[in-house]
C-alpha cells in the first residue's frame, strides 16, 4: 500500500518548495511580519471567521450556485457539465471573498488606508465595496491600458468612493499596476494595508489569498457530493494569478489521483505569439516579492504577457500554482484569445450565462474535454466572473455594432 | 579567469580606514550609450570613493521614477548584465581604483546563474552587492557564495526595523549596512523640514546604536547640506536620483563627464 502524504504547503518561512518566500525592500519586511502574525491569530479567532462567513452570506450572497449545465451537457454528450457560479457573488465575482477576508484583517489591526492593484478592475471594484462598507479610504492603482479595457469597472470604483491612479509605467497593465501599489506600500508601511488581488505577492499572501478563496472549492466539493454522491472527474479554472483556480483546487489537492485539476492559461494569440502562459513557457523567478514561474527574457527582465482578458494579462503567476505544476498535482494548458471568445459565445448563446473572458479560457478547455468523457463523469468549470464588464471588447471582437 | 594578484576587497579597505564614504549611483549606459567609463573617472576624480553601479531591471521595486527610468534607458541601451561586467573589468584595465558596488534587482542575477555571475563579478573586479529584493530572509545562499569569494555584502535598514532587526543586519552585512533614510522609494522623499531632520536624527541614533559595523545613508539625499549632515551622523551618503537627474540631458558621454564634475563639486562645496 502507498501512503500518500497529505499536501501541506507553505512551509513556516513561506516557501511552497522553491517558490514564495518573502524577495522584497526592507521596509516592508516588517509589513509582512505584522501581517503574518495578524493572521495567524486571526485563524485562531472563532469571531473573526465567524464575521468573515457572516458578511460572505449577507453581503456576497454565498454559498454561489452549483448549477448542472443541462443544455450544455446534452450539447457537447459527454460528461456532466456544472458550473460553479462565482459570477454571482456580489460585484460580479470571486473577488469579494478575498477582498472582505483581507478587509477585516486590515479592521483588526487598526489601517485605515487600503491600497488595491486590479487588472480587470474586478479586484479594484471588489476592494471599493468593501472600503465603502467599512468606511476606509481606497486607493486602486491601474494600468492605463486595464483603464480604457475595462471602462465600466472604473466608472464603479469611482462610485463607490475609491480614488484610481492610472499606472503609465512599463506595459500599463496589472504588473505595473502591482509594482506600483508595492512602491505606496513601501512609502507608507504605517497606516496602509495592501489587500492583494491574487495569490501572488510575498508570503504571507498566496497562503492568505488561497484561505480566503478556498470557500469556493470547500462549497463545491459539499454541493456535489449532494447532488451526486461523488467527487467530479475533472475540475477547471482560469489562471491568470490563479485565485479562482487555487480556492477552487485547494480543498481537493488530497484527492488528486481521482479529481483531475485543470488551470488554464492565456495563450493569448498563441504560444509562439504575445500570450500570458507563464507555466507553460516561463522559467523559474522572481517578481513581486515572491519566486514562481516567470515570462522573462535571457537577461532576466521581464517580458510583457498579452491576453484578450485584462485579468489574465500577468507575467507571473501563484507560486502555489508553480509548485503545484512541479509536483504534477495540477496540469496547466493554454487557450487563445479566439478560443476564449468562441467559448463564450457558446456558453452565452447555450446557458444563458456571459462569463467573463478571464472564465472564458476554462470554458474552451471543457467544452474541448467534455465529449471525450464518459457520460457519468463530472466536470465542474469555476465560472469565475460574469462577462458585462468585457462588453467593450466583446462588442469590438465580434464586430457587433 | 583568476587575476594574478589577489586584490584585497576595496570595500574591507575603505571601511577599516577613518575615511567617510562618499557614495555615487551610477545607471549604466544612461543617458547615452557609452556613458559609462567617462561617468565612473569623473566620479573618482571628484571624491567620490564608492560607486553603485545599478544593474538595470524592467520592475525595480524599490525604486522611484527617476530610476525606473533611467534602467529603461540603460536597458534600451544595451545594459545587460554581462554589458555591465564588461564595463567594470574595462574600467579597472584603465586603473579606476574606487570600489564598485553591483546594485540591482534579484532576477537577472539568478538568471545568469549565481555561481557565474559572482565568478565573473569577482574576475571583472567588483568589490560587492547590494540587492534591496534579497533580505535576509532569502538571502542565505546568495550570502555564504558571496563570502567565499572575499566579496561584500550590505543588506538595508529602514525607518520601521527594530532594533534587534538592525543588529541583524549588521550581523549579515559583511562590511557595512545601508539605511534608507526615510520610507520611500528612491528619490522621491523630502528630507527638507525641521520635523524630518529630527525623526532622522533619532533613527540614525538608533541605527548607530545598533550596529558594530559602518552604516551609510542614502534616499532622499539630494543637496550638499544634506551631505554634510548625514556625514556628521553616518559613515557614508549615497546620492543616486539626484545625481541621474543631474546627468538626465547629456546628449554626449563627455557631457556626461562634464555634467558629473560639475554636479559632486557642487554637493561637496
Amino acid at each position: 500500500m502507498t501512503i500518500i502524504p497529505t499536501y501541506n504547503a507553505p512551509d513556516s518561512r513561506g516557501h511552497f518548495g522553491i517558490y514564495g518566500g518573502k524577495y522584497v525592500p526592507e521596509t516592508l519586511i516588517k509589513n509582512a511580519d505584522d501581517l503574518e502574525r495578524e493572521y495567524k491569530a486571526a485563524q485562531q479567532d472563532p469571531q473573526f471567521w465567524q464575521e468573515f462567513e457572516d458578511l460572505l452570506a449577507h453581503f456576497v450572497g454565498r454559498p454561489t450556485p452549483l448549477y448542472f449545465a443541462k443544455r450544455l451537457t446534452e450539447t457537447l454528450g459527454g460528461a456532466k457539465i456544472y458550473l460553479k457560479r462565482e459570477d454571482l457573488c456580489h460585484t460580479g465575482a470571486h473577488k469579494i471573498n478575498n477582498a472582505i477576508g483581507q478587509v477585516l484583517l486590515a479592521k483588526r489591526m487598526g489601517k485605515r488606508r487600503i491600497i488595491a492593484e486590479t487588472g480587470a478592475g474586478q479586484h479594484g471594484v471588489a476592494t471599493a465595496t468593501v472600503c465603502a462598507l467599512f468606511g476606509l479610504e481606497c486607493v486602486v492603482y491601474m494600468g492605463e491600458e486595464d483603464i480604457h479595457r475595462q471602462a465600466p469597472n472604473v466608472a464603479r470604483m469611482k462610485l463607490l468612493g475609491a480614488t484610481v491612479v492610472a499606472v503609465s509605467s512599463g506595459s500599463k497593465t496589472l504588473k505595473d499596476a502591482t509594482s506600483e501599489a508595492i512602491r505606496d506600500w513601501v512609502t507608507n508601511p504605517d497606516d496602509t494595508f495592501y489587500i492583494i488581488g491574487s495569490v501572488v505577492g510575498m508570503h504571507p499572501y498566496p497562503m492568505m489569498v488561497r484561505d480566503f478563496q478556498s470557500v469556493i472549492g470547500k462549497e463545491t466539493r459539499a454541493q456535489i457530493l449532494e447532488r451526486e454522491d461523488k467527487l467530479p472527474s475533472l475540475i477547471t479554472a482560469c489562471v491568470g494569478g490563479g485565485s479562482n483556480a487555487m480556492g477552487m483546487f485547494y480543498p481537493f489537492l488530497n484527492n488528486a489521483q481521482t479529481v483531475k485539476l485543470v488551470g488554464i492559461e492565456a495563450a493569448g494569440e498563441g504560444l509562439n505569439g504575445r500570450h500570458a502562459a507563464t507555466l507553460t513557457k516561463g522559467k523559474h523567478g522572481v517578481l513581486h516579492g515572491a519566486m514562481m514561474y516567470l515570462l522573462q527574457d535571457g537577461d532576466g527582465q521581464i517580458e510583457l504577457a498579452h491576453s484578450i482578458s485584462a485579468g489574465l494579462d500577468y507575467p507571473g503567476v501563484g507560486p502555489e500554482h508553480s509548485y503545484l505544476k512541479d509536483l504534477g498535482l495540477v496540469q496547466y494548458e493554454s487557450v487563445t484569445d479566439d478560443e476564449a471568445m468562441q467559448a463564450l459565445k457558446f456558453l452565452a448563446r447555450t446557458e444563458g450565462i456571459i462569463c467573463a473572458i478571464e472564465t472564458a479560457h476554462a470554458v474552451h478547455y471543457a467544452i474541448q474535454t467534455a465529449p471525450k468523457l464518459k457520460h457519468d463523469d463530472v466536470l465542474v468549470i469555476c465560472l469565475s466572473g460574469r462577462g458585462d464588464k468585457d462588453l467593450n471588447t466583446i462588442m469590438t471582437y465580434f464586430k457587433m455594432t | 579567469m583568476i587575476s594574478e594578484v589577489q586584490v584585497e576587497n576595496r570595500i574591507s579597505r575603505l571601511c577599516q580606514s577613518e575615511n567617510k564614504m562618499l557614495v555615487a549611483y551610477l545607471m549604466p549606459e544612461f543617458p547615452v550609450p557609452n556613458a559609462t567609463l567617462p561617468a565612473l573617472f569623473a566620479l573618482e576624480e571628484a571624491g567620490v570613493n564608492v560607486i553603485e553601479l545599478g544593474m538595470p531591471h524592467s520592475d525595480p521595486l524599490a525604486d522611484g521614477r527617476t530610476i525606473q527610468e533611467a534602467a529603461q534607458v540603460a536597458i534600451k541601451n544595451g545594459a545587460t548584465l554581462k554589458k555591465v561586467l564588461a564595463l567594470v573589468q574595462e574600467a579597472r584595465a584603465k586603473g579606476l581604483n574606487a570600489a564598485l558596488i553591483l546594485m540591482g534587482y534579484i532576477n537577472p542575477i539568478l538568471r545568469y546563474g549565481v555561481n557565474a555571475f559572482l565568478d565573473d563579478a569577482k574576475s571583472a573586479g567588483v568589490d560587492g552587492f547590494i540587492i534591496p529584493d534579497l533580505p535576509p530572509e532569502e538571502a542565505e545562499a546568495f550570502r555564504s557564495e558571496v563570502a567565499r569569494r572575499n566579496l561584500s555584502m550590505t543588506f538595508l535598514i529602514s525607518p520601521v526595523s527594530s532594533p534587534e532587526r538592525i543588529q541583524t543586519i549588521d550581523a549579515l552585512s559583511t562590511d557595512f549596512s545601508y539605511a534608507l533614510a526615510v520610507n520611500a522609494t528612491t528619490g522621491t522623499a523630502k528630507l527638507s523640514n525641521k520635523n524630518t531632520y529630527s525623526e532622522l536624527e533619532t533613527y540614525l541614533e538608533r541605527v548607530r546604536a545598533n550596529v558594530s559595523k559602518k552604516f551609510v545613508v542614502g534616499f532622499g539625499i539630494k543637496e550638499r547640506e544634506q551631505v554634510a549632515w548625514i556625514l556628521e551622523r553616518a559613515d557614508g551618503a549615497v546620492i543616486g536620483s539626484a545625481y541621474l537627474q543631474a546627468i538626465a540631458s547629456a546628449q554626449t558621454p563627455e557631457a556626461v563627464a562634464e555634467k558629473t564634475s560639475a554636479f559632486w563639486k557642487m554637493l561637496q562645496g
